[in-house]
């Protein structure tokens, strides 16, 4: 007999070799992918590949892109989200269609949700995978933020790849190039810079530097500055936020109509006057002078810093829509004598880079991407020094150990502050996570030894682990907000989640009640001393059995059963809670201000 | 240390030094060995640069995680881990001075090229004078000329350094990569001032 074969409709097995290549940026975002030998960008409904990162919550609704850019509210909306990533971003709110305050992970992760529907639509399959380019100067809590931003869209990330090495990746694969290019890289929100060996199938940075708060956007703001000083005499600073951010909006529209002529007339309001003035060239040009130049010198300081010389340089590779400016490549030709290459469109290159890598780390190839790191990495040490562990432009990945011992007869636990950054004092640098050793064997001071290995993978994403050496005390970590998961934990949530889930939306509420459950269980996990201090017995045998049950329910994927059991842990700890604010707040009265933190 | 391992995979015999399995040609945990067998490349102090990255680059090609980003994860660990040491032991025997002191370890002298209880005058007062001619240089000319001599005295010690390890004379070799190390700091120095 035979059986009818019916063939599946639109399954996540018929998709296992689709890698999108993300470029997620400040101002605009591209996605593009290779298919069986063909190379393609997403096109969104307008029809264009530039998408802007824009996200609008409004009335209810979520949107995004093009189809914000001649809706009414375009100025509510949310722009160069991104940025947020590198300032402030675990403090910084905002309000979502529903007027729930949410954070820059959480905008980010929406923005992701629709660029992969917009994949999907343009391929008509599911997609799960991606390669998502990053910053080269971008540091560990934006990159693992970003990560998580992707992880809770659904998205498994095959790699992190630095915006400089995608673009340098995609020249050299498409044309041909060999020998040492300087990748000069301007995006709407940050600049870097790498110096890349390119020979037959490899690609090797050699070293990389940057800005990650310089971009385009800061050249709007001087723009915009320039025009409001030199036409209505008004100080820039003076007007209010709502009227400097739509000047600024509108500079960076005859910024880039400049790209295409000399000068136009053009009518702007300031204050409520009203003027027709010229827009030209020149007064771009002297007023964003000054960034330009920053640009400059951080270029020629990587070239000393490695000591390149300049005529060991095959040429500059211009990358970002706001290299396009024309002062840049003539700064450039006069500082470097050297050529300029942007033959492949400097809006679209770093997007096409991540895929054709995205491919090859699905299909196999020869080729091999070598990368480093772009800012050293250390542990705080006494008198708030910081010693350096592993230091900028080492090749990724890197593993190095060093042991570390105490500093007080009979000290049980020590505390390790992870730094990023390169000043000598640790309060200059970014303070990454602190995590305490503790159970270390009573000795006289400086007898104990412990190792302290730091993990840097190839997506630049480091893990430390802190071991006693006689002991074999263990305490592992990766770089997150007390609130957070472990991104290897959400990885392993996203796997299991690609492999059950029967449609997008099925997948995406798996991810989140199971995140949501793993972080309520680890802030359970970590207050368990104050639980069996502060309720009764039976509280506490309550406690355990609705942990236990959540745990279990975690391993299924009934989203329903587990945000079920998640209230009802809820519902047991309320008790525990209040009677914790109570204590900490016993605790605080009656102690001089002074001594509360 | 160098003794056989048995393959995770099939059980077939790996030898030393070696990191796939030449029966399934799975990678296989890494183990403990010197920079320079790592590399495939002979133990001395002259090397070929050029010939050190090829070395460096071939192997990458076989173990960097991006080969395996489709295999399980034990075997993602291993090429992590394994990717790790040929970037790491490629840095060190890149640069002379790390260069040197793997040397001198694998010949049983311990050398740190940061040992502090270094107190060689006649090397302190030589790197002093280069240093304080730097600082008496009155213009950017004269900078880039006392640059120029450090650069021709590094050049020098490393040719010192590598006639003493023909010579087998260790001691001497040590002493003479403290030097190396002094020199090169002050050219880091020197670049940032100017």
């Amino acid at each position: 007999m035979n059986l009818i074969k019916i063939k599946e409709p639109l399954s996540s097995n018929n998709s296992a070799n689709i890698c999108i290549g993300i470029d997620f940026g400040t101002t605009n975002s591209v996605c593009s992918v290779k298919v069986k030998n063909k190379f393609s960008f997403i096109k969104d409904e307008s029809g264009t590949s530039l998408i802007p990162t824009l996200i609008l919550y409004d009335r209810k609704t979520k949107k995004f892109g093009n189809q914000i850019i001649k809706n009414e509210s375009y100025f509510n909306s949310i722009f160069s989200v991104k940025r947020n990533f590198t300032i402030d971003f675990e403090k910084k709110r905002f309000e979502d269609e529903n007027n729930n305050k949410i954070s820059t992970i959480e905008v980010s992760k929406d923005f992701f949700i629709y660029l992969k529907k917009l994949c999907e639509k343009n391929l008509n399959q599911n997609i799960f995978d991606c390669v998502i380019s990053v910053p080269a100067y971008f540091d560990e809590k934006a990159r693992s933020g970003i990560m998580r931003a992707a992880f809770m869209a659904g998205l498994r990330v095959r790699r992190l790849i630095n915006e400089p090495t995608a673009a340098a990746f995609a020249y050299g694969l498409e044309k041909k190039k060999k020998g040492i290019f300087f990748v000069y890289d301007l995006g709407g929100g940050t600049f870097d810079v790498s110096l890349l060996k390119l020979s037959d199938g490899i690609f090797k940075v050699i070293a990389t530097s940057g800005d990650p708060n310089l971009g385009g956007d800061d050249f709007d703001t001087l723009f915009a500055k320039w025009l409001v000083d030199k036409y209505f005499s008004v100080n820039f600073d003076d007007l209010r936020e709502k009227e400097k951010f739509k000047l600024v909006k509108k500079c960076k529209l005859f910024k880039e109509k400049l790209s295409n002529t000399q000068n136009f007339k053009e009518e702007l309001k300031v204050n409520d006057r009203l003027k027709e003035i010229e827009i030209n060239i020149d007064d771009l040009n002297k007023s964003v002078e000054k960034l330009v130049d920053r640009t400059i010198n951080i270029s020629s300081e990587l070239l000393t810093e490695v000591d390149v010389q300049i005529d060991k340089v095959n040429g500059f590779v211009l990358v970002g829509g706001s290299s396009r400016l024309k002062c840049i490549s003539k700064k450039i030709k006069e500082n470097f004598q050297t050529d300029i290459f942007d033959d492949v469109d400097p809006d679209l290159v770093v997007s096409k880079g991540a895929a054709l890598h995205g491919y090859e780390l699905l299909n196999g190839s020869a080729n091999v991407l070598l990368d480093v790191t772009p800012l050293s990495l250390g542990i705080e040490t006494m008198g708030g020094l910081m010693e350096k562990i592993i230091s900028r432009n080492t090749p990724i990945p890197a593993i190095k150990e060093q042991t570390f011992t105490t500093y007080e007869n009979g000290q049980t636990a020590i505390k390790f502050t992870i730094l990023q950054g390169e000043r000598e004092t640790s309060v200059n640098n970014r303070k990454l996570a602190e995590f305490v050793l503790s159970d270390i064997q009573p000795k006289p001071a400086g007898i104990p030894r412990i190792k302290v290995m730091f993990s840097l993978d190839a997506d630049g994403i480091l893990f430390v682990t802190a071991t006693d050496e006689e002991t074999g005390v263990e305490n592992k970590l990766s770089v997150k907000t007390n609130d957070e998961l472990d991104l290897i934990e959400m990885r392993k949530i996203v796997e299991s989640s690609i492999k059950n889930a029967k449609d997008d939306i099925h997948q995406r509420m798996i991810i989140e009640a199971k995140i949501k459950a793993q972080s309520f269980l680890n802030e359970i996990d970590s207050v368990k001393k104050d639980i069996e201090l502060l309720c009764s017995k039976n509280d506490i045998k309550i406690i355990n059995d609705k942990v236990a049950l959540l745990k279990k329910s975690i391993n299924n994927d009934d989203y329903d059963i587990i945000n079920q059991r998640v209230d009802e842990l809820n519902k047991v700890t309320e008790l525990f809670a209040q009677k914790r604010i109570e204590k900490d707040f016993s605790e605080v009265v009656g102690k001089d201000v002074d001594e509360i933190e | 240390m160098s003794t056989n391992s048995v393959c995770w995979n099939c059980q077939n015999i790996i030898p030393p030094n070696v990191f796939l399995c030449q029966k399934c040609n799975k990678i296989q945990p890494p183990k403990q060995v010197n920079e320079f067998k790592l590399l495939g490349i002979s133990e001395e102090f002259d090397l070929d640069l050029e010939e050190l990255e090829d070395a460096y680059l071939k192997l990458q090609q076989l173990f960097h995680p991006d080969k395996y980003s489709q295999l399980s994860e034990k075997e993602i660990k291993y090429s992590t881990l394994l990717s790790s040491m040929i970037n790491e032991a490629y840095q060190k025997l890149n640069s002379s001075i790390s260069r040197a002191s793997v040397l001198l370890q694998l010949k049983g002298i311990n050398s740190h090229p940061e040992d502090s209880s270094f107190n060689d005058s006649q090397v302190l007062e030589e790197v002093m004078e280069i240093q304080n001619e730097f600082l008496e240089a009155e213009d950017s000319e004269q900078k880039k000329i006392s640059i120029q001599k450090l650069n021709s005295r590094i050049t020098e010690t490393i040719d010192d350094l590598s006639i003493s390890f023909k010579k087998q004379d260790y001691e001497i070799a040590k002493k003479l990569n403290i030097k190396l190390s002094y020199l090169e700091k002050i050219k880091v120095n020197f670049k940032k001032q100017l």
